[in-house]
């Protein structure tokens, strides 16, 4: 059989729960009342999230520094001569230290360009330290 | 009845009364307007609580040139599609499958009497679009005038009357393919 839509009893097909419409404008009425009554201080997400935030910052600015101190700090509790003991023993060569140093250096070579500014090389001191460490072929 | 609520909420001694006369009086037909869009009872049952404190909230901004039902009308139908509207998007899935999720209420939130052919015009409704099932809805199950309807949705009386047809083909279709 072929239907058209007014074939269709318009009946309403849905279930509500019983006594549901006699109950509806009190819940209505109370859920009005409610929003009407001075609120106590809501405080938003946002603020307790950024307030966790900061706590969380200053436990790492301040506490956790204490609880793990620095390199200096480890160092400044050994004695000199036991530094110097420790050094003569282990075996340090120019790659060890240089990579030691780190990036530290890099960062402060190029910071001062002015570093020879004031200071008087003449054209014949150069020379001769290049003379002096046979470095003539290469930069003159 | 309207010119009677809209005397009492005019005056704010009265508006309380008036206001609970207003709810009296379209709680059911909003209800229902609700449910056939949600098709599930705890989710109409929430958003006609919130379409009605909306109203309440509102009811200074309520102008009389329009009819007070509309006007109510109006609001039910801004909040339930946007209520469908963030449906689909609580999903992370980008299609998500409301019809399905719809479809499945549905057949939980029937009588179990209904005929075979009523159980397959409400899953056929679930196929259109949100807005032209309301549209359908109103003029269908509501007996509302294409005028009334073009006030409620903002749209002119000719689209409307064209998605109403364009509806009735679709189901039809829908209703007799297996």
């Amino acid at each position: 059989m072929k239907y058209k839509l007014d074939d269709i009893d318009k009946k309403e097909a849905f279930k509500v729960p019983e006594g549901y419409f006699e109950d509806l404008s009190l819940k209505i009425q109370t859920r009005i009342a409610k929003e009407q009554k001075p609120r106590s201080v809501k405080i938003p997400a946002w603020s307790l999230a950024l307030a966790a935030s900061v706590l969380l910052l200053v436990t790492f600015i301040f506490i956790i520094p204490e609880s793990n101190p620095s390199t200096e700090e480890l160092l400044a509790e050994i004695s000199q001569e036991e530094i110097i003991a420790y050094l003569d023993q282990i075996d340090l060569d120019e790659y060890d230290i240089a990579s030691a140093i780190g990036d530290e250096v890099n960062e402060l070579e190029f910071e001062d360009t002015n570093v020879l500014d004031g200071i008087d090389i003449g054209d014949e001191s150069i020379d001769n330290v290049l003379l002096e460490y046979e470095l003539a072929d290469e930069y003159l | 009845m309207e010119d009677l609520i809209i005397e009492k909420i005019r005056e704010e001694e009265t508006r309380n009364y008036g206001f609970n006369l207003l709810v009296r009086e379209y709680q059911e037909r909003i209800y229902w307007h609700v449910r056939k869009m949600v098709i599930d009872h705890d989710d109409a049952d929430d958003l006609v609580q919130e379409i009605f404190v909306k109203v309440w909230h509102n009811l200074g901004k309520f102008r009389e040139d329009s009819k007070l039902y509309t006007w109510i009308y109006r609001i039910a139908t801004n909040e339930c599609l946007n209520f469908l509207k963030k449906k689909k998007k609580r999903f992370f899935l980008p299609i998500h499958d409301l019809e399905g999720e719809l479809t499945e209420k549905l057949v939980n939130s029937t009588e179990p009497s209904g005929d075979e052919v009523e159980m397959k015009l409400q899953k056929a409704l679930l196929k259109l679009p949100d807005k032209q099932r309301m549209v359908f809805n109103m003029k269908y199950f509501e007996d509302m005038k294409f005028a009334e309807i073009a006030e409620i949705t903002g749209t002119s009386v000719g689209a409307l009357k064209a998605s109403y047809h364009h509806a009735v083909k679709k189901i039809e279709d829908f209703i007799n393919t297996d």
